[in-house]
């Protein structure tokens, strides 16, 4: 523990500062009966506990919240928008792919009635006298 | 060890746990009364128990380490400084003097060593420990205790030639 060289300088120092210190220690009674000013009261520590959970909770769900609200206003003006481009789209024939088809029935009216003269569709046959 | 003997034991090593734990409170003697007092009464109670593997002294410095590094972990310290500040009050003049010029200067040197050296340096020269028991306090292989030891004690010298140069 000695050293290269003796520490009977530091020794002393510090012996020194021993010997002015231990006049200055309070009691052992008093350290162990404790200061109680420095720490609150149990009861309060538990209160504080619990406001500042309440208060990090609180913030928390609020922060959750708006952002919540956020997404929901950015949804709503997403699906609200219209492209600048949109009025060129609709075409002529588009009503053509909302129309539900059906047998013999065509808004249109069907253009195959003409194929088919004198037949349960078609248009009826003339009868003109035979030269 | 009942509560009796223990309170014998704590009672005479008092001075020096509370020197020790004022070092391990970075020099503020408000925490080191909350630590030690935690301390003893982490002991008294069971909570922390003497199993004899080392000598008692060496044990509760360990244990007035630990609970003094918990409290510098909560913030105490800083509290209880800035409490102090504002509590401070002149001293009385027929108070007697806190510390030697002797003692400002070891104070001022050790200020400037690190944490570990300056423990190392308190433990062995201030407690008279081994570098072994003061490595068991400090929870640090042997070797490295040494080699704090070393080093700490040469910077010691160095700072306090150079404080005591004109």
């Amino acid at each position: 523990m000695t050293g290269h060289q003796p520490d009977d300088d530091l020794h002393a120092a510090f012996q020194a500062e021993r010997a002015a210190e231990h006049p200055r220690v309070p009691s052992y009674a008093m350290v162990a009966r404790g200061k109680a000013k420095h720490r609150p009261a149990p009861k309060t520590r538990w209160l504080r506990l619990s406001g500042a959970v309440a208060v990090v909770v609180i913030g928390i769900a609020l922060v959750l919240l708006s952002q919540s609200n956020r997404d929901i206003e950015r949804a709503r003006r997403v699906m609200e928008g219209e492209s600048p481009t949109a009025s060129l789209l609709p075409a002529p024939s588009v009503s053509l792919l909302d129309s539900i088809p059906r047998f013999g029935s065509s808004v249109l009216g069907s253009p195959l009635r003409s194929l088919d003269p004198g037949g349960p569709l078609g248009p009826p046959l003339s009868r003109s006298p035979r030269i | 060890m009942n509560r009796d003997e223990l309170e014998v034991e704590l009672a005479r090593e008092h001075p020096d746990a509370f020197a020790w734990a004022v070092r391990c409170t970075l020099g503020s003697r408000e925490v080191a009364e909350d630590a030690l007092h935690d301390a003893y009464e982490r002991i008294l109670s069971g909570r922390a128990r003497f199993e004899g593997r080392s000598s008692f002294k060496t044990w509760l410095f360990g244990v007035v380490r630990l609970i003094a590094l918990e409290q510098r972990r909560r913030g105490w310290l800083r509290l209880a400084r800035l409490q102090a500040w504002f509590a401070r009050e002149p001293r009385a003049a027929d108070d007697p003097p806190a510390e030697t010029e002797t003692n400002e200067q070891l104070q001022a040197a050790l200020a400037q060593l690190s944490r570990r050296q300056s423990e190392m340096m308190h433990l062995v020269f201030y407690q008279d420990l081994s570098v072994q028991e003061a490595a068991a306090v400090l929870r640090i292989p042997v070797g490295t205790a040494r080699t704090h030891y070393e080093r700490g004690k040469a910077r010691l010298r160095s700072l306090l030639a150079g404080i005591s140069r004109p």
